[in-house]
Order: structure tokens, then sequence, then C-alpha cells
């Protein structure tokens, strides 16, 4: 669906050394994805995002979209794009502002006259048509975003920081929308810095840092490949101390003791019958075991070595 | 009944009249944008008070009151359409690029020369409609005055719109590479240098040190001749301009437009946003 191939792109910046904002990143987005595109701010998240709605040309490699290199016009009829922070017309209404895209994207006026409307329906903005959009929150401007990447229903919809600077009711309807159209079976590409974002909506992900790709793919099987952890929580008669080797890493709490047992997944089991069976020899009494999956941020702060 | 529901077919197919249909589209906005322009209207406004002041100028005159009010209203008319000219020139294509709302045109199967040529529509409508808008309220004053109407005065406010086109044009070739001011900066210039052609002509066989005339040469060569659309002289002194004259400077014009909208459009092309 997108497939991206060794893109490198270098900007000289005022006459300076040149800056490499994306050094040979491949990547594949499978169809009907819902793909998170994860880094810093700088990480070259919205070079990459450029070059695969042709705003930019790489100085290597390619991107397709749908097998179609993305700078070709043809490409273009199959995407729909959300920029970050979407500047749009102002002076426009909602309608007039959905109508000019439409022609853009080749709707004729019988086209328009029907799916203008479901649109704005679609993002919750059918009262506010003849609204102008100088007059819409940051929140309304990003549904009417929405509106108009959706208008030639493009099968790839490629969001850039989509719900940054909304505030929590915003980030909450863009995130609905999002869903709405993942259910429709359409492509999602987006990018952001937000982690917990990509944990809510996406079904893969792809980590950068300075320009280079630190892996992708899909969230569970990342996360599946990781250390895990197990938490448990005991006491012991009498106030003792722990004194078998098991055992010996325990913190003291109020209540008792507690260890934390991280191991690769296929030892930890094994590990974790060990514990639990010194803590019964020692005539002590269990009160919980806890799982602890690793997070995506746990990945990305140990594949980065960068701030988010 | 079971109501039928059609899917809509969206076509993905290329054809001229879509692509016209783009250009017309960004035509049409881009005209919305700019007649909201408070520039426009303040200038406009400045026009009127200097055509109504040749007006007045006229009156203080015992004779040639009519050539009094035509000549103040004609460079009005020349200097305020050539301000527009380069300011809504100079941000065509800059504009949107630093206000970013060329992002989400350009992500569409649009071509970036259709941008350019559909952003230039809008803007050429604009002037056209400003120079016409400003000739009328001159020509009510010039007959107010007692001044009889010419092919001469038509002639003229072709060849000044014709000259709006060029100094437009030429803007955005600045507007494709540019800032707003730096491209206004660079328009003034080619505004200034083409008014001042003639002279440069002159000098630049004469001008020390030698290593200087090929530049001038070069700028002789290079930019466009604004003093062949200069006929206020004529027109204010009922000189004779001949159809084959304007027809011949139009035609200059247009070739020149042509020339500048197609190197703006290749700028364009190659420019990453």
């Amino acid at each position: 669906m997108i497939e991206i191939q060794g893109l490198t792109k270098k900007y000289r910046v005022r006459g300076l050394l040149p800056k490499t904002a994306l050094d040979a990143v491949s990547l594949t987005v499978r169809k009907g994805e819902v793909f998170g595109f994860l880094g810093p701010n700088g990480a070259g998240k919205t070079s990459l995002i450029k070059i695969l709605v042709g705003l930019m040309t790489p100085d290597s490699g390619t991107a397709k979209i749908m097998g179609i290199d993305s700078h070709l016009r043809e490409a273009k009829f199959k995407l729909g794009y959300l920029p970050e922070s979407p500047y749009f017309h102002k002076f426009l209404t909602a309608q007039e502002f959905l109508n000019f895209h439409g022609r853009l994207v080749g709707l004729t006026s019988d086209q328009l006259y029907t799916r203008v409307p479901t649109l704005l329906e679609k993002v919750g903005l059918a009262k506010s048509r003849k609204q102008k959009l100088k007059t819409f929150s940051k929140g309304m401007l990003q549904r009417i975003g929405f509106a108009q990447a959706l208008l030639h229903d493009p099968e790839v919809l490629i969001l850039d920081e989509p719900m940054s600077g909304l505030d929590p009711v915003g980030r909450r309807e863009v995130r609905d929308i999002i869903n709405q159209i993942a259910m429709t079976g359409k492509t999602i590409f987006f990018s952001t810095h937000i982690i917990h974002d990509v944990e809510v909506i996406c079904s893969s992900v792809a980590f950068i840092t300075n320009g280079k790709l630190k892996g992708f793919g899909n969230i569970e099987d990342l996360l599946g490949k990781t250390v895990s952890s197990m938490e448990i929580r005991y006491s012991l008669p009498y106030s003792r101390a722990p004194e078998v080797s098991e055992l010996k890493e325990s913190r003291k709490t109020m209540d008792g003791w507690v260890i934390d047992i991280e191991s690769p997944a296929e030892k930890l089991e094994q590990e974790v019958n060990a514990v639990l069976t010194s803590i019964i020899s020692q005539k002590g009494t269990v009160r919980s075991v806890v799982p602890r999956k690793n997070s995506l941020e746990d990945l990305f702060f140990a594949g980065t070595d960068a701030s988010v | 009944m079971k109501k039928k529901v059609r899917k809509v077919e969206f076509s993905q197919k290329i054809t001229i009249g879509h692509t016209v249909k783009q250009i017309l589209g960004i035509g049409i906005v881009t005209f919305h944008e700019l007649v909201r322009e408070k520039i426009l209207w303040s200038t406009l406004l400045f026009a009127f008070l200097c055509v109504g002041l040749s007006y007045a100028l006229s009156r203080l005159s015992f004779v040639e009151n009519a050539r009094i009010a035509l000549d103040f209203g004609l460079t009005a008319v020349s200097l305020i359409g050539g301000l527009l000219s380069i300011v809504m020139g100079a941000s065509l294509i800059a504009k949107e690029i630093e206000n970013r709302t060329v992002y989400v045109v350009l992500s569409k199967a649009v071509w970036r020369w259709q941008f350019v040529v559909g952003r230039l529509l809008g803007l050429f409508t604009v002037l056209i409609l400003n120079a016409t808008l400003m000739t009328l309220v001159l020509l009510l004053i010039f007959v107010i005055s007692g001044g009889h109407l010419s092919s001469a005065i038509f002639k003229s406010l072709v060849l000044q719109i014709t000259e709006f086109g060029v100094l437009a044009s030429m803007a955005c070739i600045f507007s494709s590479f540019s800032t707003v001011s730096l491209a206004a900066i660079f328009a003034s210039g080619v505004w200034v240098i083409g008014h001042a052609m003639e002279d440069l002509r002159a000098v630049t066989d004469k001008i020390e040190p030698v290593s200087l005339r090929p530049i001038l040469h070069f700028i002789t060569f290079v930019l466009p001749d604004l003093t062949r659309f200069d006929v206020k002289v004529q027109v204010s002194h009922q000189l004779p301009i001949t159809w084959g004259y304007t027809n011949y400077t139009i035609f200059y014009g247009l070739a020149y437009m042509a020339f500048a909208i197609l190197t703006a459009c290749t700028i364009f092309s190659r420019r990453d946003l």
C-alpha cells in the first residue's frame, strides 16, 4: 500500500552545512493498517510525509502509494492528506472550502451536491457549513481538514500530527474520527510525537529519530519480542527477612516484600514458579502476582535514546 | 419499497476539462481572496481621490481643463495599478507558502503550473477590474470637464492593463522562490528599470568602466521595456496612437507574460515546499 525504499533527504539551512532529515528510510505499510509514525520533534516525520504527498523531492530512494511513485499526479488520486496544524483559506465557509477542494479532486457538481453534506455530517460540522473557517476552533479546523482529505474517498489517508495542539475534547474527537475511518478499511498513516496516541489507535508503528528509522512493525509483535516482567508482592511470618537466594532482590514495603522479575518471555514462567516456591518454603503468603508488559514508551526509549 | 443505494464513483482520470476546472477553481478562490485585501480598496480609494483631485486641479486652470484632468488621472491609474500589480504579484505564491495554505491544494492531483496559472488568472481579473473601474471614473470626470472620448483613451487603457499583467507576472517569478517582501523589492526594481529603459539603453554603450556594459546589455535584454506601454503623453496631447503600435505592444506584453509565467512555473515546480 505504502512502500518506502532508501529514502534520503538533506537540507541546507541558510548556507550552513547540510542537515540530514531522512537517512535511507525504508518501510512498508500494509493495506488497512493504522500506522503510527512516532518520533520526537525534528526527527524527520514531516519531511517523510511531504515526500509521500509530493510536496518535496527526495535526494535518493523511492516512495510509492499503491505501487505508483508518490511524485506522480496519479498517486495523489489515491491519497488524502491532512497537514500539521492545518492552514486553510479562512475567508471561505466550510461548504465553499469543500466545494473548492472537491473541484480540485475532480468531483462533478452532482457529486459535490451529495458528497459535501455527507462529509460535513460525518465530521460533525453540518450546522457550521455556512460559517467562515476563520471563526472555527482548532478542533473544528482539524475536522474540516479530515473532510477535505476524504472528499474523493481515497484509499490511503496521510495525517501529519493530527492531534497536535488540541485540548482533550478535540483529541478525543479526532481519535474517534480516525477510528471511524479505520473501520472502513482505509489505510491510515499518521505521524505523532505522542506515544499514547499510537497505543490507542495504531496497529503498527515505526520509530524515527534524527532521520533514521529505529524499527517498525506490528505493535503486538514488537511488544511480544521484548522482555516482560512480573511483580510479586508477599509477606513473611514474624517480619522475617527473605533468606533464600531467589528472594534476595526483594524490597521492603509497608506491609511486606515486593520482588520484580525481569526475564525473556520464555524463561519468565519458570522464574516466577521458582520465586513462588521459595516464598511458600519460607512459610510466606503471596499477596499478588502482577504481570507487567513493556509499553511502547519502553520500546521507544530503548530503541532511540531520545526524549519525547 | 427497498431503497436503492447508489455508490458514488469518483473519476481518477486526468482530462483536459478536469485540468481547466482545477485552474478555474484556483483562479476563483484567488479572486475572492484578493478582493478582500485591504490594500486593494485603500489604493482604489486613493486612486479615486487622485482622479477627483485632477478634476479640482483642472478647475484651477483657465484652459485645457479636460487635458489636465486626463493627464493627472492617467498618471494616477498607472501608479496605483503598478503598485497593486507588484504588491499582489509578490504575495501570489510566497504568501501561500508562508501561510501554508498551499499544502492541501498541492497534495491533490494538481500540477504546480496549474497552481501558478490559476493564481495569476485570479490576479489578472482583479487588476483588469481595478483598472477598468479607475478608468471609468477618470472618463466621467474627463467628460464633465469638457473632454471628448477617443479611441486613444481605450488603447491607453488596454496598454496599461497589459503593463500591469507584465509587472504581475514578473513579480510572480520572484514570488515563486523568495519571500513576499523580497519579491516586492525585486519587482519594484523591475518597474523602475522598465520605465527607465530608454535612458538605460542610451547610456549602455557609453558607461564607464567598460566592464559594466555587458551587465547593462543583459539587463536591457532580459527586463521588459515598460516605456512602450506608456502612452499618456500621446493621449493627453491627442497625438495619434496607431493600431499597429498598439497591437505590437500588446503582443510584446503577452510574449513577456508567457515568458514570465513559464519561468515562474518552472522554478515553482522544482521547489521543495
